[in-house]
């Protein structure tokens, strides 16, 4: 399985009678509810983020309650969820913005040299190609 | 207890007068410096690549301060941060250096026990360097999503990717993140 795809399940949903279809529940359009085997999967951290439609929500709520394995899913990304939303600002290193603004100077002020370097020396040849055609010219 | 910062709940100088008036890229530079270091440090885990993403960072916001539309700034540079940052990885993985075993900040110490993993969870530097060993494209979705406060449909445009592929990566990312934390 391809960790960086979507889920897209191809099983039928043990929970959703087939006459209904993953598509009455909203969020399940893209997606359906057997693609854990039948377990919330994905569905927690959606939930735990307020990203699931009303409908959707109740139904992993209802199936919360009644499910094991997905309790304890629902309870190490609700813990794995508050440790990195518990880490806070970063203080920064003293001056690091001023490093950071004054390589960007000096990136700049390269880059203009480079620049006018070159458009000197287009200017010079410029001007030695016209004196070479009007000696040329002359002879 | 860590301040909860994130831009949901935050509401800078600058939105305020957007209506009015475009900062310059130094003005924003002073002003959300602290917010940029963060975020680059939660998806770099380097205090020195940290600095090199915000130096990047301000030198695409100084390129595209044209093209700012007046909204939320902390968003526009998370998008931005995020995506120079995953150029970044792009552009190693062209270039892949050589591998640094010896490197002590990318080991993890050897197993703990049970209870010492709860109590180690729980230091700010093992979930940082937990987030650090996550894949970089799950990392930025969870860093957008937690340490941003992002919405899936926002992730899902800063990344480019559908809306699925977010949920997988935020989730997969959690559980990825507390298996390293055992």
């Amino acid at each position: 399985v391809n960790a960086d795809e979507p889920i897209r399940p191809d099983r039928p949903d043990p929970l959703v009678p087939e006459s209904t279809g993953s598509g009455a529940s909203g969020i399940d359009a893209d997606g359906d509810w057997a693609a854990e085997g039948g377990h919330l999967g994905w569905r927690l951290s959606a939930l735990l983020d307020g990203e699931l439609p009303v409908a959707d929500e109740l139904r992993a709520r209802e199936h919360l309650t009644s499910c094991d394995l997905c309790q304890d899913e629902f309870a190490e990304v609700m813990s794995a969820r508050a440790f990195v939303r518990g880490l806070g600002e970063v203080e920064p290193p003293q001056d690091y913005l001023d490093r950071v603004m004054t390589r960007i100077d000096r990136k700049t002020h390269a880059r203009l040299g480079l620049i006018t370097l070159v458009a000197f020396m287009g200017v010079w040849i410029v001007l030695l190609l016209v004196a070479a055609l009007v000696v040329a010219a002359s002879n | 207890m860590a301040r909860d910062w994130r831009r949901r709940r935050r509401e800078p100088a600058h939105e305020a007068d957007d209506e009015q008036r475009v900062p310059t890229w130094e003005e924003i530079a002073r002003e959300y410096g602290r917010f940029l270091y963060t975020v680059a440090f939660r998806l770099t885990g380097n205090p020195d690549e940290a600095e090199d993403l915000v130096q990047d960072v301000l030198l695409r916001v100084r390129r595209g301060l044209d093209s700012y539309v007046p909204g939320s700034m902390e968003g526009w540079l998370s998008r931005i941060t995020t995506n120079a940052f995953l150029d970044d990885v792009r552009r190693k993985r062209r270039r892949p250096v050589e591998a640094m075993p010896d490197d002590p900040e990318r080991v993890l110490a050897g197993a703990p026990s049970a209870d010492e993993a709860l109590e180690r969870a729980q230091l700010p530097d093992d979930v940082q360097n937990a987030l650090r060993e996550l894949p970089d494209d799950f990392r930025a979705a969870v860093v957008l999503c937690d340490v941003v406060g992002f919405t899936y449909d926002e992730i899902a445009d800063s990344l480019g990717v559908p809306i699925g592929t977010v949920r997988s990566r935020i989730h997969r990312g959690r559980s990825m993140l507390k298996e390293k934390l055992r």
